[in-house]
């Protein structure tokens, strides 16, 4: 008897059998290419701007995703990361001239430094303690990069006025070569997905989720929390140093103000985009970004022919956080959850058809639940 | 008084109460044992509404109590005392036992039943002061007791009273219930691992097991030979 | 009196005042967290509706003292909707709670924009005379603020020890179960203490209007700061919220009357960091089911 659990739909993407490609795996591959094209797909090039932040808005989500999602550890210094990240690319570009392929890494590296050194004492708690403890850190951040004017320039923040370095023929400037610029984003945003692709499927990645799962069990199989926590936060912090280093290119800014990655706005954002994908699942962050940053363009122009008229910021701002509230309340595995409830309910059916029919399920497909 | 029928309720995914029907007299007490896991909990905890059934109806003086709320429930005069005594640690003793009457609103009333449960319980009078979680086991379980004495109720689910206790404590603790029974006229229903204590104590005894009742009977007809087999194996007859 | 001294008993007025007004946002954490277990960010957002109900009501001709009652009661009765309408649904899952506080932070703040704009409102000054002693200048408006919240924790202290529903209150807070053993009814007093936390935060809210020129975002920086307190005085603490409130003020006024003003945060949450470092449970930590389960 072959029994198909309801967790089965939990590690659907990987234990399906690849009879069914055209169900699963094809419709993917096709929704994960489908950025490749939006240059000739979006018809301005304000609309390809969007996609550019919504890459970036991705490589940051993947990031909190390690950190909040696997290891289920919530930070709130997270966009304040990818403001490190965006400020070291600055003052390694303007003083030292350095290019793009250095100023990646080592933004990253300098976020994930900052990331374990936040780590290490607020590690020491757990729960709320350890949130607000990042928050505090946070906030500490954002008055040295407010005060220490030598460094940071104060409120007016750091300017970069060149794009990243070409490759080849190559160019990257993002008035005459907004395409190119955003497919060095996509890559990265790609290679994010990679990233945190790989971390799940890694031991590590494993032990992040028993960490979140159950940590004193966790603790009692002789795994080291501690220095697991420190691991995913650094990691998370290296992928927000990254985004930095976009953010910095695509603003040709970094400041501390209330709309810039050291804002609260911004903290509680990225949390709304991981819930609101699925905080349990892969795809969940990159679903969540995308919602983010395009939902307000389709909202706009639905709404704009009901009386409530033009949708001011405001207005879509709590539109945004009225789905977050009811997300919670219904769905609180996120768009990504849902989705996968279906399909595992779909799967089940299939199975059980074709069990009805050929009478002998393939073996070990889904034996044991 | 208490008529339970077909009651199935859930702890989580699991199903805990498997089609449970059970009786309480008036001035009856009654004994539920069983081992661990067996949903001898939740049976009480679906009484007293801390858990919704999933099916199944209770009938307490013929009002159907399934789907009114735990509070509610106190009023009709079912109270429960929970496993590990549940007492208020960060409260006196004496506030404590005002919880206990918090559905009463006579002043005079809840002195009359305070000065009723200090005589009772004469050990929480000379520690009304104190700090509910400064006190022993054995007290705290008399605080817990006399706590639900304060509404006075007509049914009292009594889960694990003597655990952790000395077995000098649980000697009195035994003699305090009768007292429950005999001079306050309550009924009660107890919920025990130890089966000795049980058995002397009440006149009727149902055994759970995974979730069903495989034994009732009146208890000087049952023989512990048959409880053992119960517990068990699950002999289905009574 | 020398120099010295009275700038240094002016820097303590100042920490009193400030204090006064953390102390109310950080009971109103406080007591929802230990009832529910859900940390409530959207309370900053309450506050500021607070301040600018106190301003629309003292506009529109009532009396600040008026005003200020009135705003609280209608936050309050606000407060409560949302735990029917969102937080009661959270409750098996206080993470969610506040994340649903988060979301409403979105959506209240944006509210207040969309109703009185993102403009300065200029404070409201009922009383304009400013006490001189001793080189320490002390206006009535700041005595007044001082009062009010000494007056309302006092209040809130003698309902949770001395009255029924109070100490219904701290039977949830330590055992809802038992407490509905006991014939609490749980539901409604969780749905009370939210009410309670709103009236609160707009409270404080109300009583900054005075003090300050009030904007749309107040309520982020007095939310932050009040969490801080709670967090420090042990959450689900109320004797704890009052002294980190006192000891928060104290930092903060001292630090940057002493030190550089513009680094007042850091000091703040410098002090908030080492103190959870030593005690992650806060300075004196609460004792309750949910307290120990969640943190």
């Amino acid at each position: 008897m072959v029994a198909v659990s309801r967790s089965f739909a939990g590690t659907l993407l990987r234990q399906y059998p690849p009879a069914d490609i055209l169900t699963i795996r094809l419709p993917l591959a096709i929704l994960l290419a489908l950025p490749l094209l939006a240059p000739m797909l979006l018809p301005s090039t304000r609309l390809l701007s969007l996609a550019i932040t919504a890459a970036i808005f991705l490589i940051v989500a993947n990031g909190l995703h390690i950190v909040f999602g696997y290891t289920g550890q919530l930070s709130l210094a997270h966009t304040t990361l990818w403001g490190v990240g965006a400020y070291t690319a600055a003052l390694l570009a303007i003083h030292y001239g350095w290019p793009t392929a250095a100023l990646i890494p080592a933004a990253g590296i300098s976020a994930a430094i900052a990331a374990v050194a936040i780590g290490i004492p607020a590690f020491r708690t757990a729960g709320f303690s350890f949130a607000i403890i990042t928050f505090a850190f946070a906030e500490i951040l954002r008055t040295v990069a407010i005060n220490w004017r030598d460094l940071t320039n104060g409120g007016a923040g750091l300017m970069l006025r060149t794009p990243p370095t070409s490759i080849g023929p190559i160019e990257f400037e993002t008035i005459r070569h907004l395409d190119n610029f955003y497919y060095l984003t996509l890559a990265f945003a790609y290679l994010s997905l990679a990233g945190v692709f790989l971390i799940r499927q890694s031991r590590l990645g494993r032990t992040f989720i028993a960490i979140r799962e159950n940590e004193s069990l966790a603790r009692s199989l002789g795994i080291n929390v501690y220095l697991h926590k420190l691991i995913a936060f650094g990691l998370s912090g290296f992928f927000a140093g990254v985004a930095g280093v976009f953010l910095l290119y695509n603003n040709q800014k970094i400041e501390p103000g209330p709309l810039s990655p050291f804002s609260a706005f911004f903290t509680i954002q990225f949390l709304l985009m991981i819930l609101i994908g699925g905080r349990f699942s892969m795809l969940g962050p990159t679903i969540g970004a995308v919602i983010a940053v395009f939902a307000p363009e389709v909202i706009r122009p639905l709404i704009g022919l009901t009386p409530l008229g033009d949708l001011s910021t405001a207005r879509i701002q709590i539109i945004f956080g009225s789905t977050l509230v009811l997300t919670v309340l219904f769905a609180p595995n996120g768009v990504a959850g849902q989705a996968k409830e279906r399909y595992g309910a779909l799967a089940a059916a299939l199975q059980k058809f074709r069990e009805r029919q050929g009478g002998a399920a393939p073996p070990g497909a889904a034996a044991g639940g | 008084m208490l008529k339970i029928r077909q009651l199935s309720s859930f702890y989580g995914p699991i199903q805990a109460l498997r089609e449970v029907s059970l009786d309480v007299d008036s001035g009856e007490a009654v004994a539920v044992l069983g081992p661990n896991g067996a949903g001898k909990s939740t049976l009480l905890r679906t009484i007293s509404g801390l858990v919704k059934p999933r099916s199944g109806s209770i009938l307490y003086r013929e009002h159907e109590i399934v789907g009114r709320s735990t509070h509610a429930i106190v009023k009709l005069g079912i109270v429960h005392v929970p496993e590990g005594r549940r007492i208020f640690t960060q409260m006196t003793v004496l506030e404590n036992l005002m919880m206990g009457a918090f559905t009463r609103d006579n002043k005079k009333d809840i002195e009359e039943h305070l000065e009723f449960v200090y005589e009772f319980f004469p050990d929480l009078a000379e520690k009304r002061r104190q700090l509910g979680g400064e006190l022993s086991g054995g007290q705290q379980q008399m605080l817990a007791i006399g706590r639900a004495l304060m509404s006075e109720p007509s049914l009292l689910l009594l889960d694990e009273p003597s655990l952790g206790l000395s077995p000098i404590m649980v000697e009195q603790l035994g003699k305090t219930i009768t007292a429950i029974r005999q001079d306050l006229g309550m009924s009660i229903m107890l919920v025990e691992q130890n089966a000795g204590l049980a058995l002397e104590l009440t006149g009727h005894v149902y055994v759970m097991q995974a979730g069903r009742v495989v034994l009732s009977g009146a208890t000087d007809e049952v023989s512990i030979e048959e409880i053992r087999q119960a517990y068990l194996g699950g002999v289905s007859n009574s | 009196m020398s120099q010295e001294l009275s700038v240094f008993m002016q820097q303590l007025f100042n920490a009193l005042t400030i204090s006064g007004v953390y102390a109310l946002v950080a009971l109103g954490i406080t007591v929802i967290f230990g009832l529910t277990g859900i940390v409530k960010f959207s309370i900053g957002e309450l506050l500021t509706l607070g301040a600018f109900l106190t301003f629309a009501f003292w506009e529109g001709g009532t009396t600040f003292f008026l005003a200020v009652p009135l705003a609280a009661i209608a936050v309050g009765g606000f407060s409560l909707l949302l735990e029917r309408g969102a937080f009661r649904f959270t409750l098996d899952q206080p993470i969610n709670g506040f994340i649903v506080s988060l979301g409403l932070i979105l959506v209240l703040q944006n509210l207040i924009i969309e109703i009185w704009g993102v403009g300065f409102k200029a404070p409201i000054r009922p009383f304009t005379q400013v006490w001189e002693v001793g080189g320490v200048s002390m206006p009535v408006q700041r005595w007044f603020v001082v009062w009010v919240a000494v007056v309302i924790i006092g209040l809130l202290f003698m309902v949770l020890r001395y009255t029924k529903y109070g100490r219904a209150m701290r039977a949830c807070a330590e055992d809802r179960d038992a407490a509905a053993l006991m014939g609490i009814p749980v539901a409604l007093v969780i749905a009370g203490t939210f009410a309670l936390g709103g009236a609160l935060a707009a409270t404080a809210g109300g009583l900054l209007a005075s003090l300050f020129a009030i904007q749309p975002f107040l309520g982020s920086q007095y939310l932050l700061k009040g969490f801080a307190v709670a967090l420090v005085g042990g959450l689900g603490n109320v004797e704890g919220a009052v002294i980190a409130a006192v000891l928060v003020g104290l930092t903060e006024t001292m630090g940057s009357g002493y030190l550089a003003t513009e680094w007042r945060d850091a000091y703040t949450f410098g002090l908030l960091i080492a103190i959870l470092l030593v005690r992650p449970r806060g300075l004196f930590p609460a004792r309750g089911r949910l307290q120990e389960t969640l943190q």
